[in-house]
């Protein structure tokens, strides 16, 4: 990968792939680790991407792995954040603010899921080939999210 | 609008408000720049041997392989599907028996990886099993249920702290490179990490202070 290319994709990704990153972690400055990870082997990459939405899919792909890989790391689950309560955004209004929390206390398993539905617009099919799940398995975990996400939101979400 | 459509909205609107952290777009710019710094030497293999690339495997227990028969031309060969973890990425690989002189039996696979790194899996036995972690050359050996790293001429038993602490954490030095280990056992899954810093990738460590700090972090929480 030459640097104005990868100049170019860290400027059309980083945003979505930091937002993707903090679906999947429980603090920012872990996501922070994981899209740094992301864009290494993104600069490691040899092989030019087909297309910008090759090139998206193959980011939002490595950035789950690297969630996933940051989860089972033993030091990841003795860890607490005592920095991260001073670095939670600020939102525009407070319905915004509860979607936001209320997102958050999903389980990881369904906030990325959500995340690639509703922005990233992925179909329930790219979803199962970016996360080697079953098109079953997704329909069931956005589901079950969806009716969380009703319950704590109520007439906020649809 | 419909309902559904509605909450792509709001969720479009909420999420688009986090910022990106001050700081983060210049860290990933650095990684162009360090590069530059190793002239001659590709970004990729110096980061390889740096804890960047370690390897997390995740090793399953024999008893959820099975055993198939695949033919190739008139010969049957006889395989074994694996399932591994690999960095985070499940693989079922097929693995093909092969018989030692001395009669014992194993099965192989040379499994590439989604970047192009060869990662050779093999089971032996049917109990005891072995994986090179890819990029460090070191061998994890299970047996008999104790675990093993080979590395060169050395052997660590890592058994004991594994049952202790349901971890294991360690470094050595082997032919002037420091390699740390890291071993953690949960639900019948025991993963391993492995971590090298050669001199080439320590003065590029040196130099990345927002690289050196979130290691040094990784280690120190342990």
């Amino acid at each position: 990968m030459d640097t104005k290319e990868y100049e170019r994709l860290v400027n059309l990704y980083l945003g979505s792939i930091y937002r993707v990153a903090l679906n999947g972690c429980t603090c920012s400055s872990d996501a922070e680790d994981v899209t740094q990870n992301t864009f290494v082997k993104l600069w490691e990459r040899k092989e030019a991407f087909p297309d910008d939405d090759y090139a998206r899919k193959w980011l939002i792909r490595v950035v789950v792995n690297e969630c996933k890989s940051l989860w089972r790391t033993a030091w990841h689950r003795k860890t607490t954040y005592l920095e991260e309560a001073e670095r939670e955004p600020v939102f525009s209004n407070p319905e915004k603010s509860d979607l936001y929390y209320a997102v958050r206390e999903l389980p990881v398993k369904y906030r990325q899921m959500v995340h690639l539905y509703y922005f990233e617009d992925y179909s329930v099919k790219e979803i199962a080939e970016i996360m080697k799940l079953s098109e079953t398995a997704v329909q069931t975990r956005l589901l079950r999210a969806r009716q969380q996400l009703k319950e704590k939101l109520k007439e906020a979400w649809k | 609008m419909s309902g559904e459509e509605q909450n792509r909205s709001f969720y479009k609107e909420t999420f688009e408000e986090i910022p990106v952290p001050e700081g983060l777009a210049e860290k990933v710019g650095r990684i162009t720049e360090s590069a530059e710094k190793f002239r001659g030497t590709s970004v990729g293999s110096v980061m390889r041997k740096m804890a960047i690339a370690a390897s997390v495997l995740m090793v399953l227990f024999v008893g959820s392989n099975g055993i198939a028969c695949a033919t190739t031309g008139e010969t049957w060969v006889e395989t074994m599907i694996l399932r591994r973890n690999i960095e985070g990425v499940d693989y079922e690989i097929e693995a093909e028996k092969r018989e030692l002189r001395n009669g014992e039996t194993l099965y192989f696979a040379e499994l590439e990886l989604e970047d192009g790194r060869l990662c050779h899996v093999v089971e032996y036995d049917g109990e005891g099993e072995y994986m090179v972690v890819p990029d460090t050359g070191v061998e994890v050996w299970r047996e008999d249920g104790r675990t093993y790293i080979w590395d060169g001429d050395r052997e660590i038993d890592v058994t004991a702290d594994l049952e202790d602490d349901g971890f294991a954490i360690g470094t050595y030095k082997e032919d002037g490179v420091l390699k740390g280990y890291k071993f953690w056992k949960k639900d019948g899954f025991i993963s391993c990490r492995m971590e090298i810093l050669c001199d080439e990738a320590n003065e590029w460590y040196k130099e990345n202070e927002w690289y050196q700090d979130s290691l040094r972090q990784q280690w120190m929480m342990q």
